[in-house]
């Protein structure tokens, strides 16, 4: 039984090369039985494409394309300045486009968090290796240090 | 690493996420775990863009990668056992033309496929999710042609008998 619904499922994949299709398709003009459960096999297949179809309507694309961008392992080589026009920052802190100040923190912050992870939404991509300490956060210090901004 | 090769790899995730992420929720049976698989696959991909052969299909590629990382890694922790794919009120859908063959249908036989092995659910997903021929997939199981068509045959049996 096994091996004949192996067959027959074949048969409506279209998977039999021509000698064996036309074999079963003679059966199945003398077999009532097996014609039955042929109709039986490809009616239950039927629905299975498109529900498999559905499931790709529910992937979480924005957070996949996300965690695409923060994963690349040569992120960090590109000028921070690049990074963040890919990127913007906006989970740990107030950065303005226009002003500078605050442009050099989140940048730090980001650069520092380029091989650690981020947040997208409210799921984290990564678990961040080294969680931003803003309470003893230092903007000059950041700024002086670093002369890509 | 090429950056050449790179950018070639980078490029062709974005097309394959949704499909990578339906193969890793078919595997896993658990959403959360289906995010983690891609994520470690696109990782992969990019670490080892070299290694790509130019020419030749990246998603089915992409596929190999996410299949290794499952059985060598993430199976092995023993998180087989997820939440399910099969929530039906995400299932419905109320798009006129499709509703009729949907809502009826879908949501029951996305439960009988989860509710298969995962030899099995991973065959009909490679068969009549991505459109691989028997011969394709059996190449990707490591598994006789004969093997596909059984574990396709017990699918569509187990959904027969729900009717």
């Amino acid at each position: 039984m096994a091996d004949e619904d192996a067959e027959l499922v074949a048969l409506i994949d279209s998977e039999h090369d021509e000698g064996s299709r036309g074999a079963l398709l003679v059966r199945l003009a003398t077999d009532e039985r097996l014609r039955r459960r042929y109709d039986e096999l490809r009616t239950a297949g039927a629905p299975i494409a498109g529900s498999l179809e559905e499931l790709l309507r529910q992937a979480p694309l924005e957070w996949l394309r996300a965690a695409i961008l923060v994963m690349d392992p040569f992120a960090s080589r590109r000028p921070i300045r690049q990074q963040r026009t890919a990127t913007p920052c906006g989970w740990h802190c107030d950065w303005a486009p226009g002003g500078r100040r605050s442009r050099m923190w989140c940048g730090g912050l980001w650069a520092a968090e380029a091989s650690g992870g981020l947040a997208f939404g409210r799921r984290p991509i990564h678990e961040p290796l080294h969680q931003p300490d803003l309470q003893s956060f230092e903007p000059g210090r950041l700024a002086a240090g670093d002369r890509t901004l | 690493m090429s950056e050449a090769s790179r950018r070639e790899v980078r490029a062709g995730l974005e097309p394959s996420l949704a499909r990578l992420w339906r193969y890793a929720l078919v595997l896993s049976r658990a959403r959360d775990v289906a995010d983690d698989l891609v994520q470690a696959t696109c990782l992969r991909a990019i670490e080892r863009a070299d290694q790509f052969v130019p020419g030749t299909r990246m998603d089915r590629w992409l596929f190999a990668i996410l299949r290794s990382i499952w059985l060598s890694e993430i199976r092995s922790r023993g998180i087989r056992e997820g939440g399910g794919f099969v929530e039906p009120e995400e299932v419905l859908t109320t798009d006129g033309a499709r509703e009729t063959e949907m809502n009826i249908t879908a949501p029951v036989a996305l439960r009988a496929i989860e509710q298969l092995p995962e030899a099995q659910r991973e065959t009909v997903l490679l068969v009549y999710g991505e459109g691989y021929t028997y011969a394709e997939a059996a190449a990707v199981l490591a598994v006789a042609v004969g093997t596909v068509m059984s574990r396709l045959a017990t699918a569509r049996a187990a959904l027969a008998k729900l009717k």
